[in-house]
Parts: C-alpha cells; structure tokens; sequence
C-alpha cells in the first residue's frame, strides 16, 4: 500500500513541475560552460608556465635568481646561496683541474660532514658507560637497522679523513701555498691537522674493547711523562706531581682507563673537539677567500725578477 | 717467508687505510713532481728568453687569447666538487659493506695485547718512544712537530715557487719536507704496523712474529764508554756532547745552505731569528735518525744522563 | 667531448655528464647493495627461517598419515570399542530422561523471558521511587511513598505460557507476586540444569576414561596437533626468536636458525633434508628440566647468542669470543655431543654425578681416580689434607693457650696468696678459677677437634701406595724397571710416565729405597696357590683387581691389575697385605713429624700395638697415623686363606724376577739428597706416602676454574703458530694435547736441568713407541675418552658468570645423594653392588658369574636398600659388616656367599654419609621411627609356626637358620635379623612380590593371593587357619619381627626332616624361570617333597 503511494506522488510532482525546471536546467547549463570555458584558458596559462619552471613563484623564492647561462645569474647563483658562496663567483681558471689542488681539501670537509651525520645517528645508540658502552656496540652491529653499515662508515670516514688531510697538508706544501699572504692559514690547517688526530682518537676508546682499551691506554701513558706535570716526567716529581695529580689523570678522569675516562673521551669526542674544529674550518674557509682564494696554479715566477729588498 | 701473516696484517680492517697510504702517498708524489718538472722546464726556457717571458702566460697549462682567465664557479667548479662526493661516497659505501670495522673483545685491564699498538697514525710517535723515553717521544716531540709545521710559512723567505708545483726553485724546503713527511712520519707508520711484532719486537719483514722471542741487546749509555760515572760528570758530559752536536750540525747546515746560487740568496733575505729557528728545528729534526742509528748501531741508550731526564 | 681544438677552451668545453651519469650509476648501485645487505647479507637467519618452514611442514605432512594410522588402529581396537560401546549404550539409555528435562527447560524460558521483560521494568521503576523516598523528607516524600504504594499495586498485565500445560494465556498480577515468579522460575531453570548434569555425569565418565585410554595407547602426536604444528608453522612470521633474560644478561637468539629445538617431536637431521641446523633438541628430558625461557641456551652451550648475521659469529668462534661453543672433540670413541657436557659443569660443579652427562661425571671421577689431585688442589677434592693442617693449627694454638692460661692461674693464685686484703685475695683467686676454667674448656675442645683429626686420618686415602714399606714389600731391583716406565711394566697402571734421564732414575730409585722404613714382615710358611685362586676369583678380590693383560684381563679396573705382581712382591708382605691391607709397620706422628718406633711405646712402658682403639701418641698424645692410607679393604680373610691367596699371586709373572739385573746404587747414600731433590721437584708425595715428605704441599697449579684461563696465558710455548694454523688455538686443543703429551710444550725449547714441565706421561700412544712424538690421534681408544672425558671436565671448569640463582646447590636429600656418591666412588663400591638400575657391577660381569649358580653367588643389589634397612642397623654393620667383634672370619648377614662384605674402616663421618644415601636414594625420611606392630596372639603364632613349617612354604630351606649343616646350602639370609635390620614395610611388601623389587630373585613370588579384601597364603594353607579373618601377609611379617632364636629352634625341630641338607641346586631351579612362574614352579616343587 504505502509503496504505491508513494510512487504516484512521485511521478505526478514530476509531470507537472518538468517546464521550469528544464528552464532552470538550461540555464544552469549555459553558466557551467562559461565557466568552463575560463578555466579551460587558466589551465592552458599554467601548462605554459610549467614549461620553464624557473619562472614559478616557488622557484623564484627558493632561489631568488634565474638560472640561465648569463654571466650575471652563473655570479649571483653562487653568492646569493648560503652554502655555495664559500666560494667566489669566479675562480682561476686552471684551478678546476684536478691535477692542481687534488681536491683533498674539499674531500676533508665532505668527510667531515659525513662524520659528523653518522657521528649523530651512533649517539641515539650509544651509552658512555663501563656497564652498557660495548653492549650497545653489539647491538648497534646485530639490531639496528644499517647499525653496522653506520658504524663501518664513520670508522672509515675516520681513517680516510686522516689521510686526505695528511694529504691535503702535503699538496699545499709542495705548491707553496703557504706563502705570503696565507701564512696564518697554514697556522689554522696545522691545528686542523692536530684537532682531526684527536677526534679519531678520542673515538678509539668508545666501544670500550681491547683494542681501544689498550691504545689509549697506551697513548695516555706518554701524557705521564709530560715534562713538569706529568708524574714521571722530567721535574715533574719535583714539581709535586704524582699520579693522583697529573695531566694523565686530568686528561682520564682517574689514574686508570675507567668509566670517567670513557665519559670523557665521549665528551671530548662528541662535543667539545668537534665544536672546536668547526669553528676553525670557517676560519680556515673563510681565511681561503679572504687570502684570495686558491693559490694557483699561478704564473711562475722567475729566479731573476726576485726584488733583492727584505721585507723587515 | 711468511707470507700468511703478512696477509693477516694486511687484511686487518684497521689495517687497510695503510695500504691505501701505500698508494695515495707515491702516487701523488709523482703527479707533484711530474707538475714540477714541467713547470721548472718552462721556467728554465723562460729564464733563458726575457722577451718570451715577457708574453708568455707563465704557465704549463694550456693558453689561448680569447679564453676566460677566470671561470665560473658554477658550474665548472661546483660540478667536480660533485662528482668527488659522489665518488668518495661510494669508496665509502662499498668499504663500509665490505670490511667490518674491528671489535674486539670487552675491554680487560688484567690481559694484555701483545703487541699494544696505539692507532696506525701515531705509530711515529710509538716507534719513537724505543729510541727516546716518553717525554720526549711522547710530549716534546710531538709539541716540537706542531709548532714546527707552524713555523714554516714564517721562515721560509724563498719568494719564488708560491702557487706552483717546483722543484728547482724550493729543492732545499721540499727535500727537508719530504723528508719529514715521508722518512720520518710514513715510513715510521709502515715499520710500526710491518715490523714491530709481539713485545714491539723488531721483527725483519715476513718472519714469523713470535711472542716468546725476547732479543737480547746491552744498552749502554755514551758516558759509559768514556767511564764517567758520577752523576754530575754525566750531566755536564751529555750537554757537552748535544751542544757540540749542535754545532757542528749546524756549521754543516750553514755551509750546505749557504753553498749556492737560490739558497744562497734565500739566506741574504732571512733574519737572523728565522735563520735561527730553522736551524733548530732542522737540528732536532736530523737528530732523530742520527739517534736511531746510534741505538741501532752503537746500542747507546742515553747520550745525555741527568737527575731529572735522559736525552 | 670535443677534440679539443687551438680555439676551443677545453675547461668551459668538457663535459663531466658521463663521469657523473657513471659515479650516478655507481652510486645508486652501492646503496642498492648496501639495502641488500641489510635485509639479507647481515640477516642469514631469515633465509633458515624460511627454509626451515618450508622443510617441517614438508616433514610433518609425511608424519600426518602415519599418525593417523596409529589413532585409528587404537580407536579400532577392541578395548577402545568395548568403552566406545559402553559410552555411547549410557548415551542412549539416558536420552529421553534428558529429552523431558529439555522440553521442561525450554518452558521456563520461554515464561522467565516474558516475565524477566516485565519484572526488570517494574524493579527499576520501583528502586528509582525508593530512592526517591528516601532521598526527601516532609510532604514530598509521603506523596512518593502513596506513588510507590500504588505502583506496587500494580496490574501487571502479560501473556504467558503456564508451566503445567505449555498453554498461553494472559495474566494480571500485582509487584509482590512478579517478583516472587520471577525468583522461582529462575531456580526452577538452575535446578533442571542440575538434575541434567547428574544424569550426564556417568556419560561424560565414560568419555573421560576414553580419552585418558587414547592418551596412554597413542605415542607421539596425533594427526590433529601435528595439523596444528603445520599450521603453526605455515603463519610463521620471519623475526629474531629471542630468549632475554637481562638479571643474567643473557640475550640468546639460537633459535632463529636452531627452529626445531623445541618441537613435540623428534627432528632429525635427515627429516630436513640433512640440514643439521633444524634438528630438535636430542635430549628432550634435559630440556624439560631446563627449559630455555629460564636458562637460555649460551649458558649450557656456550657462543655469542645476541650474533646473527653469521654462524661463525653467532657461534663465538672467533678470536674475540672468550665462550666458543662447545664442540663435539675430534677424537675417536668420543660422542660428538661429549664436549658440550661441559656445559653442565658451571652450575653443577657440585654434584658428584651429574645426570644427562656421563661423559662430564666419567671426568669428574677420573680426576680423582688417576691422582690428578695429587698435584692439583680442586675445590671439593680430596680436602682432608687442608683440613688436617687447619686442625693441627687450632690444636698448636690451643696448646699455647693452654700453657699461658695455667702459668697465668698459678700467677694469680701466687698473687692470692701474697695479697694484703682479703677483697684483692678473692679477687685473685677468682681469676685464677676463670683461667682454669678456660683450660678445661680449651681441653675439651681439643678433644674434639682430635676426635675429627682421627675421622679425618681414617677417610685420608693416597692414590699411590705408601712408600715406606717398600723394604718390606718390594724386591729392590724391580724399582728401577717400575720407574723407567711403568706403562711397559703394566700398561692399564694408574702411575704415570716420569721423564727420568739416565742420572735421575737411580737417584729418585736410591732414595725410594732407602726412605723406606727398615722392617720386615713376619715370614710366612707358604700357602696353596690353587685354593688361593678359587679364593681370589670368588672373595670379591676382582671387583677392583684384574688378572691377565690387556684384551683377555678379566677383573675390576680400580685396582692395580695383578698379571705381573709375582715379579715385584715380598710373599710375606703380600700375606700382611691381603690379610689387612691398613695395617701399617710403625704409626706416624703428625706433631714429631716422624714414624714411632717401638722404643717409644717402651719409653712409657707401652706395648707396641696401634690401631683405631689405639691412635694416641705415647709422647704427646697427637692422633697418629694408624692405617695405610689406601682405599683397599680388610676382607677379613683367615691366616691361612691370605696365604693361599698371597701363593697364588706370586704365581703371576712373566719372567722370573730373578732375571731383573741388580741394582747395587740403591744402597748408595750420596743418591739419596739428589733423589729427594728429584722426588719432591715431581711431587711424588702428593699420591704416595713417603718418609720425610708427609707435609708436602701440591706443586700443580689450582684447576677450579681453568676453563675459563684466557688464552694468551695458556703456555702453547712454539706451539702457537701451529696451534692457530691446525684450529687448536683453543683451551680445549690446549687440554687435549697437554693431556696426551705433556712435555709437548717442551718441543723445541732449550731448558735448565728440573726446569722442564714437571706433567708426567698418563697415557702412551698405540704403537707404545714414545721416542716419536705422538699426537691424540696416535693413542688407543680408552686413551682418547679419558682425556675427551678430562678436556669436558676442565673446560667446565669456570669461573662463575651468572647469578647463583642459576646454579645447583644440592640441598636435602640430593645434596646426601651426591655427598654419598663420592664415598661410593672413592671405595669402588660399584664393584659389587647396583645402586642404580642402569648402572652394573664389576661383578656382574665376570664369567664367574653368569652361570645361574654364580648368579646367585652375586652380592645384593643396593637400589633399594634405604627403603630395606633400618638406618641404625646399617650405620652398625657398614662399621663392621661381620656384626661380630670376635668371629670376624664371617659375613655379618649373607654368610652362604663365597663374595664376601670387607671392612672399609669407614669414619663415622662416612658412615654417616653412606646411611643417608642410601635412605635418600630410596627416598625414605630421616630420621627413621620404626612404626609399632602389634603383638602376635599365641593362636597366631601357633598359626605362624604352622605356615612356616608347612611344606607349602619352605622358607627355612633357603633362608640361613645357624646351622652350618644346613646354611651351607642357604641362598637367604637368617630370619632372626629381621628384627633389626628391616623395615616392616618393605618386608609386607617383599613377601607379596619380591620379584617386583627385585627381578631375578631366588625368593619366589605369588605366595599370597588376594582374598576378600586382604592376602591369604596362595597355597595349602595349615588346617589351624580356618576361620581366620586376618591379613596372613602381615601375619607372617609380625611373626618374623617377633621371632627369637628360641622360636627359631622350635621352627627347625618342627621342621625335621625337612631340614636335612638340600642341594643348593633346587634354589637355583627356581631362579631359571622368569619371577611369575618361579614362585608357581617353586610351589609345586616344595610341594613335591
């Protein structure tokens, strides 16, 4: 019953109201396909915009300059970005040969970075602790996921950073790069060089086994025979020192590598060299750009046009 | 031969950066000095043709007019600094897959490593510490090596060679560099890691290290040779002998540095510190082989005895 | 890239895109790689994880139909069915009970749901006003009240079935009643559930008994639970299995590839495909007891449990692993599985016996058997030296108190009586009284502690003879043969090889000989070697001794075996020996430091005897050493028999000791300082007793915890290339050929004369050709277990590494169990006696014995001794097994065996010992309290003697009654020591069925039968007992713990004829047939006569 009743409703409503809506309809209609049509133009606009995306918005506020083979924006590319403008819009044109500076220096700092990424990622698994120090190791190289590939890294990166400096040193050397004006330079890589020796070997003692055990211990020792503070070195009895008192038992935290001594190498490690270093890399950048750039390779110079005047 | 055992030592993880040494460091020797040669070519043409040197770029790389003296960072630069990261990064990757960084087993104060070495790149200074007690070996030294690096820029007064691989023009500093570098830090790495076996025992290469073995050697004092036995007589004799050898080194020195033509010159630029402190440090630098010979040769421990420290 | 061409700039020309498109590529390669290493390079477990499940479920799909063919076979089988029946006949005959209380039920649903809807309505409509109620006060709360009144009143209208005829109708009620209906039909529903269960309840019975039926038929698994398992195994995930136990810091993931380990079922390597990783546990009992989630698996196994990522690893098999796993040894004749009992050792280092572990306990026994303790100290081994020591400390100390205090009494009293008041006087004396007071406190606790002192000097054994006798007892020129090799002289010997060079030998042999003491034996007339030999081969002798060498020795191997000893022995020594082998030729006093002779007894006017009643010093009154210290007992044999035996002894030799060349250096005294120098550099004195060096300490190093010695300090001298090289870098490798050659590590190095390794040669190679040098490989088989055996030992040997909780500390009656088991080993009672059933006698072995006569001619088996005996009475005969003082030529309860019970001499503290184990080794508790019995009316003894003397039972044919005539032929025990001797339980229970204690006894079983609730005598039973309604079991057993040796007579008069001498024969007759039938046999037999 109710069914039916409802279905005659439905169809008579129908019948009778069809003229306007279908009135209604075409017009409605009309308005769509304008408004179509407009949209249809926008979205040919934008297709056209996308095909050089340089011209976006997003990509202007990223960037800030357009990339096209123009002097001017190959310049501003450079400078305008935080970290490109360690360089200089232009550089000695025989530079970018590999043959000349052997990229060691730039090699140090990508390590550098590497380092200091895997160094972080290690912290969220490690406790300087006796108790949990070479747990965590085993754990880090069984469990975590990419522990052992992170750990592998950073100790190589480690080694390998060691030799490009060794190396990088070695080339500026042999090119006489640090003459005049980049003497203090030189000074500040010297330290650098001093600074990476240390990090690598604070980190030596941190998985706590025999082998960092003992080369620390090893290394330490020499610090007894500091001459005057150390407890065996030379005046250093005379000067009161013993082995509750030394250097080497500031430099462990204790007259034994113990837990204080794992701390601190994890201090030392961690926080305190890496800070340091850092900040005398931007000096180092920083010197490089102010002493104008790479040293060369630049015209040699002749035995017979050496100004007999001395500098003094 | 023992061929296994210097395959053990070799394929040591820790061991490897080593071998990469072993490759790196002669390597880029030669692509230095081939630089050198070329460079001290040109600039003995140049020398011999002023009008040349007057249009000539003054340089072995290729030069045509109408090329950039200067070009831009990027992309010319940016892009081989890439490519390098990339590159390393996979060295990187591929060793990190392929070798284990070494752990041993729980540290254990009561059990010792034999041999216990202190990471390669102090092995220097380890194999120092036969020849010299540690506070030297281990402090003096190393502050001496320091501040001798620091020096550098500071008292080499030789104009010429600065932003240029050479030879001819810088043969005094580089031979002296060289020789620091290579002789005295690389070289002593290589015997540390190859040679010193179980009791940091000098073992010659590929014989089978063996920890039992203790080799017998009398170490005398010089003062012992000349029967000087009081304290004093000692003290006052050593300072004698070092301050002689001083000298005489440094006559040595003075005349090979003032024989010729650069040097020569070189010298008339210096002040006397610079004169001074170059002197020292090439002393003390040349009084370490000097030391080890005469330990290796002579068994002589001390040369220098006092109350407070040995030399 | 352009040739690079005069104008063209090559720098702002070259292209690097291929060298980076390739660096790119490489790139993306090593990270691709570096992803594959981390899911499956570092990760090998999952590829075992996945084969492994694809393997078992493979392995139990094939098990599934065998199964189920067994399930089927069970449930087809008549019992199964014959309960099947039975089940589901109840099932049926309770239906239509069950069928009405159903339909009741489902009434009263359907009524309780219409009223539950209208009640619950009403109820909460109610509470709600009532709370309203009682929440108000004045006129509100009267108007609630008349509301709640009238609600109450109701109607409350539905339509519901009524219960008597299932009709619908409506009906109409007030509150009151609702409530009231609903509580009924709600018990009405819980008592018709009730009444449903009891009528179920004998059917689910049934069902029970049919389950519990298929459970103890069915073996393994049934198809069910293995689908489970193969389901189980099917959703698998692929994860780390991991065992944490962080109080421990065990972290163990074994079973990531290990996956079978705990499977229901056994799992062999062949089932999966011969991958070796997958099989289950091999010993599934162990595993109960020491289940994995408690102990993991690292601290009986060894390995590095947290590695995985590869079996090296994960197995410590790396030079930075301290705790490899422990392997199965290359050796031959070793299990592979031997070495991992070592295992055991870390927690179980106090048990004696470990059980699961024969090849750790062999170790454990032949630590102390081959006199490794002698030089080695050992936690819990052979203690008494220390302990005596401690002893004579406390007594020197308390001698000095003594002195003081009674010098210091006198002083006092002095001082008393010079005093000038009486108060200081008294106060002085007073003092005084308090010294001496002291003193004889400090003299009673000497007493004490010399007491123990003389308790521990009887248990103080020596693995070596006592050398002080050597006058008396050896024939000088052997000792030099003996010392040069005593391998080649007797192969199985316990003494070790001494590398003595040309100059030591007469040395230590000088000084040997003349160390010893200067006294004969008293000479013996020579006896009969062919009574000796029947004697040896039946006294028991060869329970520790064996005769003939190597293949064809026949004997005991705890003892020296005897082939050769006619070439060695002083006969009137050897008579001494065998007729009390602790009798010593002079006491040692432990205080002088030397042997008394008989001039000291004289000093005190004593007569020269010394023995346990006499072991005070006559000079300072010290306890003396009485005994020999050698484990070897007193047989109690006659004069007469040692001679006969001691004749027959002397017969054994290869070649007359009149061949030995002469050996005149003996005597020479400028030997005798160089070879005591020898002997005490080898630590001859720490398993012989030798004069002068009785206070020599042990010169090995403490083994308490070798195993756990680090590598590096292991002494490989040149050997450690090699070792590294071979594999045997390892403290196993290093135990092995230590072991094998303990002056290996020797090779090569150039020694000062006494600074080579002091470790004498156990064990020789096959070929016995030891001027080469041999490796374990070149040894005899027994060779290689024995020192498989002591590697399993030693390596177990550690020091502790996790918490105590973990460790066995036997408390109770296991801790008397393994206390108990170190006597037994330490006097080889296992060479006549079974204490276990698994475990068999010396005895039991021998030809001699396996005839059905020899069998009875076995001594008793022990298993159930503590349930048997009374504790009091076996303290007293273990003591003195003759349980006489003066005819001691007897055995105390089973004279009719020739075998014969010796007297060991034991110190009470051992008695003690043995007692407990015994009573914890059958459980019985301690102390014992003998349960009361009550007296025997005379009627009951008249019926008792009847029943004894029936010929239905001829009890007193076997058992020994005291008559020799008669006891000759007993194969039983006197029914007179019952009394003391056994437990009234176990006797009722021996008496039922004594081949249920004892299979293969000569004692036959089925002499009662069950009547009506209790037993009767299965049998013609005697006129007299008609009409008796009591237990005749028990009868039997009251009338025995009654018996006196009056009562005893009359039996045997009654008796008679009956007792006239039967031929042992017709005990053994019984004893051929299997128990049941014996006692039938037995039956008809007596009955016969």
């Amino acid at each position: 019953m109710a069914e039916h009743g409802n279905g005659a409703d439905g169809s008579s409503g129908n019948g009778s109201e069809r003229p306007e809506k279908g009135k209604g309809l075409g017009v409605l209609v009309q308005d769509l396909r304008e408004e179509a049509k407009v949209l249809r133009e926008k979205a040919k606009e934008d297709l056209q915009n996308l095909k050089k995306p340089e011209k976006t918005q997003l990509y202007k506020s990223m960037f800030r300059v357009k990339h096209d083979e123009s002097e001017r924006s190959r310049a501003l590319g450079v400078l305008t970005n935080v970290f490109f403008h360690l360089h200089p819009a232009k550089v000695n044109r025989d530079s970018v040969r590999y043959s000349y500076t052997w990229g060691m220096g730039g090699i140090s700092f990508y390590l550098f970075i590497v380092l200091t990424f895997t160094g972080i990622l290690l912290m969220f698994y490690y406790h300087p602790t006796k108790v949990q120090a070479y747990r965590d190791i085993i754990y880090l190289m069984s469990d975590v996921p990419f522990g052992k590939l992170l750990r592998n890294m950073h100790r190589w990166a480690a080694h390998l950073m060691v030799i490009t400096v060794w190396l990088h040193m070695f080339r500026v050397f042999l090119t006489g790069s640090y003459k005049k004006p980049r003497e203090f330079n030189w000074c500040v890589g010297v330290v650098l060089l001093v600074f990476t020796l240390l990090l690598s070997f604070t980190g030596y003692l941190l998985p706590d086994d025999q082998l960092g055990f003992w080369a620390v211990t090893v290394g330490t020792n020499m610090a007894r025979a500091t001459p005057g503070l150390g407890a065996e070195g030379p005046l250093g009895p005379q000067l009161g020192m013993n082995a509750y008192n030394d250097i080497h038992f500031a430099l462990l935290g204790g007259s034994i590598v113990d837990a204080n001594a794992l701390l601190r190498a994890y201090i030392w490690h961690c926080i305190a060299i890496p800070t340091i270093l850092l900040i005398l890399l931007v000096v180092h950048f920083w010197r490089v750009r102010k002493d104008g750039g790479i040293s060369g390779p630049a015209p040699v110079q002749l035995e017979s046009e050496i100004k007999p005047e001395r500098k003094f | 031969m023992d061929w296994k055992q210097l395959w053990d030592i070799i394929s040591t993880p820790d061991n490897i950066p080593i071998a990469a040494i072993a490759v790196f460091v002669p390597f880029y020797s030669w692509l230095a000095l081939r630089q050198a040669r070329a460079n001290d070519r040109l600039i003995a043409q140049l020398e011999a043709d002023p009008q040349l040197a007057k249009t000539h770029h003054r340089k072995t790389q290729p030069w045509k007019p109408g090329w950039l003296k200067e070009v831009h960072t990027w992309p010319y630069l940016m892009r081989i600094e890439f490519l390098a990261a990339l590159i390393v990064t996979v060295i990187l990757t591929v060793w990190s897959i392929t070798l284990n960084a070494p752990l041993e087993e729980l540290s254990n104060p009561n059990l010792t490593m034999n041999p216990a070495k202190a990471p390669w790149y102090f092995l220097g200074l380890q194999e120092m510490l036969v020849y010299f007690d540690p506070w030297l070996a281990g402090v003096v030294f190393p502050t001496l090596i320091i501040v001798g690096l620091m020096v550098i820029p500071y008292i080499d007064a030789n104009p010429l060679g600065s932003g240029y691989y050479t030879l001819k023009q810088r043969k005094w500093a580089i031979v002296t560099f060289g020789f620091g570098f290579i002789v005295l830090w690389i070289l002593m790495v290589f015997i540390g890691t190859f040679l010193r076996g179980p009791g940091w025992v000098l073992f010659p290469l590929g014989k089978t290290w063996d920890p039992t073995y203790q080799p017998y050697a009398v170490n005398r004092d010089l003062p012992d040779l000349f029967h000087i036995t009081s304290m004093t007589g000692k003290s006052i004799f050593g300072f004698v002998v070092v301050a002689l050898y001083f000298l005489v080194m440094g006559l040595a020195l003075h005349k090979l540095i003032t024989r010729k033509g650069l040097n020569r010159k070189i010298y008339e630029r210096m002040s006397l510190i610079q004169y001074a402190t170059m002197q020292f440090f090439l002393i003390s630098m040349v009084a370490l082989p000097i030391k080890i010979l005469i330990r290796l040769l002579f068994n002589i421990k001390y040369v220098w005895i006092t109350p407070w420290f040995n030399v | 890239m352009s040739p690079d061409t005069s104008d063209r700039d090559p720098i702002t020309n070259q292209s690097l895109s291929l060298l980076l498109l390739i660096s790119a590529l490489l790139m993306v390669a090593s990270l691709g790689w570096a992803l594959y290493d981390e899911f499956y390079g570092l990760r090998p477990w999952k590829a075992y994880e996945q084969e492994f499940a694809v393997k078992y479920s493979a392995f139990l799909e094939k098990q599934k139909p065998k199964q189920e063919a067994a399930e089927k076979a069970i449930k087809t089988s008549p019992g199964y069915q014959a309960l099947q029946a039975q089940a589901d006949a109840l099932q049926k005959s309770v239906e239509p009970q069950l069928r009405q209380l159903d339909e009741q039920a489902a009434l009263v649903d359907q009524r309780l749901a219409v009223i539950t809807l209208k009640y619950t309505d009403a109820h909460a409509h109610v509470t709600d006003m009532v709370w309203r109620i009682e929440h108000n006060s004045g006129s509100s709360k009267k108007s609630w009240q008349s509301d709640l009144t009238e609600f109450e009143k109701g109607p409350f209208k539905y339509q519901a079935v009524s219960l008597s005829d299932g009709r619908v109708n409506a009906e109409s009620v007030d509150y009151e009643h609702l409530e009231d209906d609903f509580k009924a039909l709600q018990a009405e529903k819980g008592e018709l559930l009730v009444r449903k269960g009891d009528v179920l309840r004998p059917v689910s019975e049934l069902r029970a008994k049919l389950q519990s039926y298929f459970k103890e038929h069915m073996d393994g698994l049934t198809a069910t639970q293995i689908q489970g398992l193969i389901e189980k195994t099917r959703s698998m995930d692929i994860a780390i299995k991991q065992i944490n136990l962080p109080d421990a810091g065990i972290i163990d993931r074994c079973e990531s590839c290990h996956l079978g380990i705990r499977e229901p079922l056994t799992i062999t390597a062949k089932d999966m495909g011969g991958e070796r990783a997958f099989v289950s546990h091999p010993d599934p009992d162990l595993l109960k007891i020491h289940d994995p989630d408690k102990f993991g698996c690292t601290p009986c196994h060894n390995g590095n449990g947290m590695q995985l990522d590869s079996v090296k690893q994960a197995h410590g098999e790396y030079e930075h692993w301290l705790a490899p796993l422990y392997h199965g040894s290359g050796l031959k004749g070793v299990s592979p599985g031997a070495y991992m009992e070592a295992g055991c050792q870390q927690c179980h280092a106090s048990d004696m016996i470990v059980d699961h572990a024969p090849v750790l306990s062999a170790g454990k026994d032949l630590f102390q058997w081959r006199g490794c303790v002698g030089c080695h100290r050992f936690q819990k081994y052979d203690t008494a030296p220390e302990d005596l020591t401690a002893a004579a400390q406390t007594l020197d100390q308390n001698a000095k108190q003594r002195a003081q205090d009674l010098t210091d009494a006198a002083k006092a009293n002095a001082a008393g009586d010079r005093a000038p008041d009486n108060a200081t006087a008294r106060k002085d004396y007073a003092q005084a009284e308090d010294l001496r007071l002291a003193v004889t406190k400090i003299d009673l606790e000497t007493d004490q502690i010399n007491r123990r002192v003389k308790f521990l000097q009887m248990d103080r054994k020596k693995v070596g003879p006592d050398l002080k006798e050597v006058r008396a007892k050896l024939r000088p020129e052997w000792i030099p043969v003996w010392l040069k090799n005593p391998h080649a002289f007797r192969p199985t010997t316990r003494m070790p090889r001494f590398r003595l060079d040309e100059d030591e030998l007469p040395a230590v042999a000088a000084f040997i000989w003349q160390s010893g003491l200067d006294v004969k034996a008293p000479s013996q007339a020579p006896g009969d070697p062919a009574k000796g030999k029947v004697s040896f081969e039946s006294r028991g002798c060869m329970a520790c001794h064996a005769v003939g060498e190597g293949a064809n020795a026949v004997g005991g191997w705890f003892g020296a075996n005897l082939s050769r000893v006619g070439e060695k022995e002083n006969y009137d020594y050897l008579v001494r020996w065998i007729h009390n082998p602790r009798e010593r030729s002079a006491p040692y006093c432990p205080v002088e430091k030397r042997d008394l002779t008989a001039a000291d007894y004289a000093k005190h006017n004593l007569p020269y005897v010394f023995d346990l009643d006499h072991s005070k010093c006559p000079n300072d009154g010290a306890e003396l050493v009485v005994e020999q210290m050698t484990p070897m007992p007193n047989l109690r044999l006659s004069w007469e028999e040692s001679r006969d035996i001691a004749s027959y002894l002397m017969t054994l030799k290869e070649k007359d000791p009149s061949s030995y060349p002469a050996a005149p250096y003996l005597n020479d005294p400028k030997l005798k300082a160089q070879g005591r120098e020898i002997v005490q550099r080898y630590g001859c004195a720490g398993c012989h007793e030798i004069a002068g060096l009785e206070d020599e300490t042990r010169i090995g190093t403490e083994l308490t915890a070798e195993g756990s010695k680090p590598l590096e300090q292991m002494d490989f001298a040149l050997y450690i290339r090699q070792a590294k090289d071979d594999g045997w870098w390892t403290p196993k490798g290093f135990f092995e050929h230590k072991l094998t050659r303990p002056e290996m590590y020797d090779d090569g190095m150039l020694k000062a004369e006494g600074e080579e390794l002091k470790m004498p040669d156990f064990f020789e190679p096959q070929n016995g050709d030891i001027t080469k040098k041999w490796t374990p490989k070149d040894l005899p088989l027994e060779s290689q277990q024995q020192i498989a055996e002591l590697t399993t030992f030693l390596m177990g040997s550690v020091s502790p590494r996790y918490p105590s909780k973990y460790f066995h500390l036997p408390a109770g009656q296991q801790k008397d169990i393994q206390d108990g088991w170190w006597v037994v080993k330490k006097y080889n009672c296992m060479g006549c006696h079974q204490f276990t059933l698994d475990q068999s006698s010396v005895l039991m072995t021998l030809p001699q014995y396996q005839t059905p006569d020899g069998k009875g001619q076995l001594p008793p088996r022990l298993v159930t001794e503590g349930a048997r005996v009374n504790p009091d009475w076996l303290a007293r005969f273990l003591a003195n097994p003759a349980l006489s003082d003066n005819d001691t030529d007897r055995d105390g309860v089973r004279s009719y065996l020739k075998v014969r019970m010796p007297t060991f001499y034991f110190s009470p503290i051992e008695v003690r010992k043995l007692v407990r184990f015994f009573q914890a080794l059958s459980a019985q508790p301690l102390p014992y309290i003998p349960q009361k019995l009550e007296p025997l009316s005379t009627e009951e003894i008249a019926m008792a003697r009847a029943l004894f003397t029936s010929k239905g039972a001829p009890c007193l044919k076997c058992h020994a009654v005291g008559l020799p005539a008669h006891d000759q032929y007993a194969s039983a025990p006197n029914f007179l020591l019952a009394q003391d001797r056994l437990k009234p339980d176990w006797v009722t229970h021996w008496i039922l069925d004594p081949a249920l204690i004892d299979p293969g006894t000569a004692m036959p079983s089925g002499l009662f039968k069950q009547s009506d609730g209790h037993w009767v005598f299965n049998g013609p039973t005697p006129p007299i007992f008609k009409g008796y309604e009591g237990d005749q079991a028990s009868l039997v057993m009251r009338y025995l713990f009654e018996l006196t040796p009056s009562e005893q007579q009359k039996l045997i008069q009654m008796t008679g004829a009956g007792m006239s001498a039967v031929p042992a024969k017709s005990t053994s007759g019984l004893r051929r047939e299997p128990a049941s039938q014996a006692s039938l046999s037995g039956m008809r037999r007596s009955a016969g006569r």
